[in-house]
């Protein structure tokens, strides 16, 4: 039997031969346009490399400044036990005179500047950093945290009248460490912790852990209340209560007052009959529920505006692109309102979903194939809906079912959905027609239809792959156009609009020319549609107001009165949440990936505490294991990590979600060090687009 | 790896435009040749060679010396000219072709080819053709790892290429015949 690879070798030595041969230069634009689009990265790549150098420097330098520090303070200490004795004859030489001696009655003034003198905040990765105490949780949250003073005698009434959270602390129920009764002025503190800015802020952890395993938070809201004399935290004597009426930032289903055990480090349930099961039974145990009603929850809440547009993270350096969008939105958004074109209804309707799916529904026809009246052997594809217009090369043609090289024949009837035509050789083409029923691909011959005698096949072959890229080409840059559209659009419509689904909102565009005319006039007018500073500006407004309204939905408005609140009786003052539990993983066993992280220059972190905050959902929780991530391909999570110098990292939502993931494999993530953009609520907020 | 090459990788990986620019100019020749290989036509090669550069630039770091840095490029083009493909006609790599009888016919060529009008030959095949036989017979891809490569099954890889070289001996036997 002839061997099948001998058959091809010559050729393939023939092929081999030739194509290594090709000699042929790329237009001169394409290093001009590899240049444009590499312009930005270079950006980052120098960012990176000069990090790399200035560090390692800076670290020298610094070492070597505390090493001197250091040296000198021994030194001294050594010359104060063993003063070095000057012989007589030697002290009133000045050139003899041991350096040192000057030293050995130091300024102490001086001594404690030099010695207070902090470490330099960037330097963590070069230098061992000595452990930072625990972050204060007393910091701005989205609500300022209360102090009141009051007699710890009369008792306290008080109610917060942004949140409408009162706390009642009946006269004499104070007591010190001792359990002596306070008496006298003492100071209530009560903070809130009410957005997940605020929850991140704040380092507290949001898991938690019983018998029957471990559950993620899904918080109503904390708050910490503490009273104290002088610098003393104060408590509550044994068998007395303090009353407070919480109001959660949502109703949550099956929700469960939990204390935080500082000693522990843990949260503890509290049985509380404010939180009592549906069915009214009290529970040993706290609650829990799905991810999926904890997701349900999240998204029915109550916001104020509605319909709030949601703003995506944005890369490093993506910044121009977005201008890039707001320009091309502008200009699309303008030609639309004058007419010039025309968004169709299959855009208007499928606008959320991918641009592989809508550029599918695009391509979806109705083909059928039509017969020649005197010739049934001849046929062709006839598009009903004039979708695939590049089959307009073919006219005066028509394809001859090619019975030799099919084999059997196939079945045509019925309608099809899209049709290509590709040239196999000379007039033998692949016909695919793709259905309801499936693909179906054959070969056929293209030939002229009886009497067209100037008929050229490769002319009308080259022709049709002209025609469909050309329409794949302006189909691609119309989707382009019109998603940049609908995204800067967002930023110029009333709220009221921002309720309106995409289809309506295009319906009253077209309703309401005028004004989208006027709208858009202004704005081409103002810069917005060639300008990138005016686009960059509009942006930059755009997501300031989107993320203060984001932090201001979360409290009530001044003056109004939640319907639903917890009457809590509390035994002891400290931090409470008012949670749901659950468990991850959408109704089955979650799985976990062995996690590494690394900075982008190549740092590796070991996070003391991991968060995870899902956008779109209002997940928060953190994780009760730092090095095992859940796996959860595609879905768009961010993960906030702390180390244990207090450095804060960020593995972004985009990052994650591409990444290929399978259930217990070892991954190694990049993560961004953010520590010097956040501290504050509103500083994760801004980083994060809460 | 020599030191002329290696203060070139340095420069494009911190972002020295010149240098890059130096890279480009080295390279483009035989890189554009792989993509006029995978390529329809001039302008869909361009397209690749500019994705391919962008992508030699940004993963510049992950060769370590080890092999040759023309191959490397090469293949980091090849990879390029794959997803090029696969983004812009995904209804071409269907598989549900029938087998055609091999033909047996030996081949010697007894003249000298242009290369140009061996590289029109291979540019005239259908995608699916002109990918597997290039990356058979250019890249020596094993039908195995085309396969994979492709998410295909291995004997419509087999098929297929048996199927693009008997075009290919077509075309050669009709430029044979029109040139003598």
């Amino acid at each position: 039997m002839e061997d099948k690879t001998s058959t091809n070798q010559n050729l393939e030595d023939l092929f081999r031969q030739g194509l290594n041969q090709v000699d042929s230069e790329p237009d001169a634009e394409t290093w001009a346009a590899i240049a444009a689009q590499q312009k930005s990265l270079n950006t980052r790549f120098k960012r990176r490399y000069y990090a790399k150098i200035t560090l390692p420097l800076l670290a020298v330098l610094i070492i070597s400044f505390f090493g001197w520090q250091q040296f000198g303070s021994n030194h001294k200490d050594a010359l104060q036990q063993n003063p070095i004795q000057i012989p007589e004859n030697q002290s009133q030489n000045p050139a003899t005179q041991h350096p040192e001696v000057a030293q050995t009655n130091p300024d102490p003034n001086e001594a404690a500047a030099l010695t207070s003198i902090p470490a330099a905040p960037n330097l963590a990765s070069a230098l061992p950093v000595p452990e930072r105490p625990q972050p204060n949780r007393i910091r701005v949250n989205t609500v300022p945290r209360t102090v009141w003073r009051f007699k710890a005698e009369e008792g306290l009434e008080y109610e917060n009248p942004v949140t409408g959270t009162s706390v009642h602390i009946p006269g004499g129920i104070l007591v010190h460490n001792d359990g002596r009764p306070v008496t006298g002025e003492v100071a209530f503190n009560l903070q809130e912790y009410r957005s997940m800015s605020d929850y991140l802020a704040s380092g507290i952890p949001m898991h938690y852990s019983d018998e029957r395993g471990d559950y993620h938070f899904n918080s109503g809201g904390m708050f910490e209340l503490s009273v104290r004399q002088g610098t003393e935290s104060l408590n509550i004597a044994p068998g007395q209560q303090c009353e407070m009426r919480f109001s959660p930032t949502h109703k949550l289903t099956q929700a469960n007052l939990f204390f935080f055990d500082e000693n522990a480090g843990q949260w503890k349930y509290e049985a509380s009959p404010a939180f009592a099961a549906e069915d009214g039974a009290s529970s040993a145990y706290p609650l829990v529920v799905s991810e999926a009603v904890a997701i349900r929850d999240n998204i029915n809440r109550e916001t104020a505006p509605a319909c709030l547009p949601q703003l995506d993270l944005i890369a490093p350096g993506d910044d121009n692109r977005l201008a890039q969008w707001i320009k091309d939105g502008v200009r699309t958004g303008n030609e639309l309102a004058l007419g010039k074109q025309v968004i169709p209804a299959w855009f208007r309707n499928y606008a959320d979903q991918k641009d592989e799916v809508l550029l599918g529904r695009l391509e979806q026809s109705l083909i059928h194939i039509v017969h020649h009246r005197d010739h049934q052997e001849m046929f062709f594809p006839e598009d009903i809906k004039g979708i695939f217009t590049e089959l307009k090369a073919f006219k005066g043609a028509y394809f001859v079912f090619d019975s030799e090289r099919n084999g059997k024949m196939v079945p045509l009837d019925g309608f099809w959905d899209r049709v290509s035509v590709v040239q196999e050789q000379g007039a033998v083409c692949t016909i695919s027609l793709l259905g309801k029923t499936g693909l179906v691909q054959f070969y056929a011959t293209l030939v002229p239809s009886p009497g067209n005698e100037h008929f050229d096949v490769e002319k009308a072959l080259a022709n049709y792959r002209k025609m469909r890229d050309e329409r794949q080409q302006d189909a691609d840059k119309n989707l382009k156009n019109w998603r940049r559209f609908l995204f800067a659009a967002k930023i110029f419509e009333s709220e009221q609009e921002w309720c309106m689904s995409t289809s309506e909102w295009c319906g009253y565009f077209d309703e309401q020319n005028a004004m989208m005319r006027k709208r858009y006039g202004a704005l081409v007018k103002a810069g917005a549609a060639d300008q990138d500073s005016v686009a960059q500006d509009i942006w930059a407004k755009w997501r300031r107001r989107i993320i203060n309204m984001n932090m201001g939905k979360n409290v009530p408005a001044r003056g109004a009165r939640s319907s639903l609140t917890y009457a809590l009786r509390l035994s002891n003052f400290g931090l409470y949440n008012c949670d749901q539990i659950f468990k991850l993983g959408r109704g089955h066993e979650m799985a976990y990936l062995d996690a590494h992280y690394k900075t982008y220059d190549g740092r590796i972190i070991t996070p003391q505490s991991v968060s995870v905050m899902e956008k779109s959902t209002r997940l928060f929780f953190t994780l009760s294991a730092p090095n095992q991530l859940p796996c959860l391909p595609g879905r768009k999570l961010d993960f906030i990590l702390t180390d244990k110098f207090g450095r804060n990292y960020v593995l972004a939502r985009n990052t994650y979600a591409r990444k290929a993931m399978q259930a217990n494999q070892s991954l190694s993530f990049e993560v961004q060090d953010v520590t010097d953009k956040t501290g504050s609520p509103a500083d994760w907020a801004e980083l994060l687009d809460m | 790896m020599d030191q002329s090459l290696q203060k070139l990788i340095a420069g494009c990986r911190r972002g020295d435009a010149g240098a890059q620019r130096n890279l480009f100019d080295q390279y483009r020749t035989p890189l554009f040749a792989v993509c006029l290989r995978y390529a329809r036509d001039r302008p869909e090669a361009q397209d690749i060679l500019q994705e391919a550069f962008l992508t030699i630039f940004r993963d510049l770091g992950q060769f370590k010396g080890e092999g040759s840095f023309e191959g490397w490029l090469r293949k980091v083009t090849v990879r390029c000219a794959l997803q090029h493909l696969r983004r812009k006609n995904p209804l071409r790599f269907a598989e549900n072709y029938d087998d055609l009888p091999h033909d047996t016919h030996n081949f010697v060529p007894d003249a000298d080819w242009n290369s140009e009008s061996l590289l029109r030959m291979v540019q005239l095949l259908a995608p699916g053709y002109r990918t597997i036989f290039n990356l058979h017979c250019m890249e020596s891809f094993s039908y195995a790892e085309i396969a994979v490569e492709l998410g295909i099954s291995e004997s419509t890889v087999r098929s297929q290429y048996a199927r693009a070289c008997k075009q290919l001996r077509s075309l050669v036997e009709k430029l044979l015949t029109t040139v003598f």
